[in-house]
């Protein structure tokens, strides 16, 4: 069984594979503050809940947003499941070629996630991850990972907006009625989500004219904890896949293994 | 002369009017620490530096969405201008109808915005207008050709967001808001500023796109209007809006306090 562990700036997303299945997926908080015995534990207690034995735990993959966790992440595998993980970062193949000013500032989740979904869709894609940042990630016909764009993230921009303006209440993440608001919150909430979702529309449309000039076709798929919230408003998203880092990481392992058995 | 205030979450911007005119502007910090004393030499200083006076003010008119602020600014004009400060509330004179479910709730900022939308492009073309203030908030609001405020959108503000991002988040850092070369960006700077630019483009264009066919669906069509310190970047990669007017909030400000106070300009 292989444990994946994608960390992202707000939440940390685990899964287990046998093979290829997902037979299970979990979700913590990202806390740096956190040691390794408190997230061996946690991690220990979830397997075992679901019925699975941390002793079938035989490989380990992280890719992480968040440096300061992983040597956390890299102890407690080592003492939880006496296993060397495998961390996805500068120097680890992933198959993907990357055209990026310096290769070592593209986040692993990017790359991890860009691979899972190239393998799956094929290319020219765009890539959508929904979290703490929306990130929209290009990759080429040749599956060449070329870059992309941040955009802050719904939940990101909505409390800085209750943060910041003095008068505004905090409100409801829903989707309102129509988009032309009589009152405070109904207007917020307008603007958050349909706001957002033409957000994303239009840099997809605007990747799209970079990536696929002729306009051949260019696949274009979402991911991330707060996808739910926005694809329904999305006209430009074809595919929603919850855990594409997930997969990601479990092709990256594969890939690392044959190269290593394959090798030297 | 009319000193128009704009109290917002991040900047006061004031300006000074020679009847209809806008002749000079400033922006400060909207700090709530600071005194009267503090804000009134400022004023002052500023005003002298433009070559003009206490003296050639003769009255004054603020919209403000920081309450706590408005005593403070209130004492710093009465004391060093020698002016009453109006304030400017959503029960005075403005449009011909409010259509919000409660008039009094709807933020000054945004009524100032609607009537000089209606009163400056609207109303003489005969056509409805849409207002989008680039702020702190980026702030829809629509007028029918009529006059009638029929409603708007609160959408987070750019650089708000975008300082919220860098904040929340290990790896990003701060950035400059500008135009990339390319929208898909090869380092993380470029990918943020691609991200927040046309983001936010693409934010008011879908908005805008929204409203029309809510308040216009048979047209005809109506006038859209940028406003706020990021609009000129932002209109120029916006496919909707028409007009550029960065003071469109303190031409709202005058607009309102000479449909209330008209003998304003005699006042002592």
């Amino acid at each position: 069984m292989l444990l994946a562990v994608d960390v992202g700036n707000t939440f940390m997303v685990a899964g287990v594979f046998e093979g290829q299945e997902l037979l299970a997926e979990w979700t913590v908080t990202t806390d740096p503050n956190r040691t390794l015995d408190e997230y061996g534990m946690l991690f220990h207690q979830l397997m075992v809940r679901a019925g699975f034995s941390p002793g079938e735990v035989r490989a380990a993959a992280i890719a992480s947003s968040v440096p300061p966790l992983i040597p956390t992440l890299e102890w407690m595998c080592q003492k939880y499941f006496n296993l060397k993980p495998l961390v996805v970062g500068p120097g680890v193949r992933t198959g993907m070629m990357i055209r990026y000013d310096n290769p070592r500032e593209v986040g692993a989740d990017r790359i991890v996630g860009a691979v899972a979904a190239f393998e799956k869709y094929g290319g020219p894609l765009i890539v959508v991850d929904f979290g703490t940042a929306i990130i929209l990630d290009a990759i080429s016909a040749r599956g060449e990972y070329l870059g992309g764009v941040i955009a802050p993230g719904i939940v990101v921009a909505a409390d800085a907006l209750f943060q910041f303006a003095a008068k505004l209440p905090r409100v409801e993440l829903v989707r309102p009625r129509s988009t032309l608001a009589r009152n405070t919150v109904h207007a917020m909430q307008s603007g958050i989500i349909f706001g957002f979702a033409s957000l994303v529309d239009d840099l997809v449309a605007r990747m799209a004219r970079e990536l696929d000039p002729q306009g051949k076709g260019c696949k274009v798929v979402a991911t991330g904890e707060q996808a739910e919230l926005l694809i329904g408003e999305c006209e430009s998203i074809q595919h929603y896949d919850p855990f594409l880092t997930l997969t990601g990481l479990r092709i990256i392992y594969e890939r690392h293994q044959a190269h290593a058995r394959g090798g030297r | 002369m009319l000193l128009a205030v704009d109290i917002g979450n991040t900047n006061i911007t004031a300006g000074l009017f020679l009847e209809d005119e806008l002749i000079t502007t400033w922006r400060m910090a909207s700090n709530r620490s600071d005194t009267w004393d503090e804000y009134g030499l400022r004023l002052i200083q500023l005003l002298e530096r433009d070559g003009h006076t206490a003296a050639d003010i003769t009255c004054a008119a603020m919209a403000s969405v920081v309450p706590p602020l408005n005593p403070v600014i209130s004492r710093a004009v009465q004391q060093y201008l020698k002016v009453q400060l109006r304030e400017l509330t959503s029960d005075l004179r403005s449009l011909p109808a409010i259509r919000y479910d409660n008039p009094s709730a709807l933020g000054t900022d945004r009524l100032v915005n609607a009537v000089a939308g209606w009163e400056i492009y609207g109303r003489p073309q005969g056509r409805p207008v849409i207002v989008v203030d680039f702020g702190t908030a980026t702030k829809l609001e629509c007028v029918s050709a009529e006059g009638e405020y029929l409603g708007g959108v609160i959408a987070p503000g750019m650089r708000t967001a975008a300082e919220a991002l860098t904040r929340r988040t290990a790896l990003l850092q701060r950035v400059e808001i500008q135009r990339p070369k390319t929208v898909i960006g090869r380092n993380v700077v470029a990918s943020m500023q691609s991200g927040i630019l046309f983001g936010f483009a693409g934010l008011a264009d879908g908005l805008v796109r929204r409203l029309t066919r809510e308040i216009a669906p048979e047209g005809p069509e109506p006038i859209v209007v940028a406003t706020g310190g990021l609009a000129a970047m932002v209109a120029a990669e916006s496919r909707t809006i028409q007009m550029v007017d960065p003071y469109l909030t303190l031409q709202g400000i005058r607009l309102m306090y000479e449909m209330n106070w008209p003998d304003g300009a005699g006042e002592a």
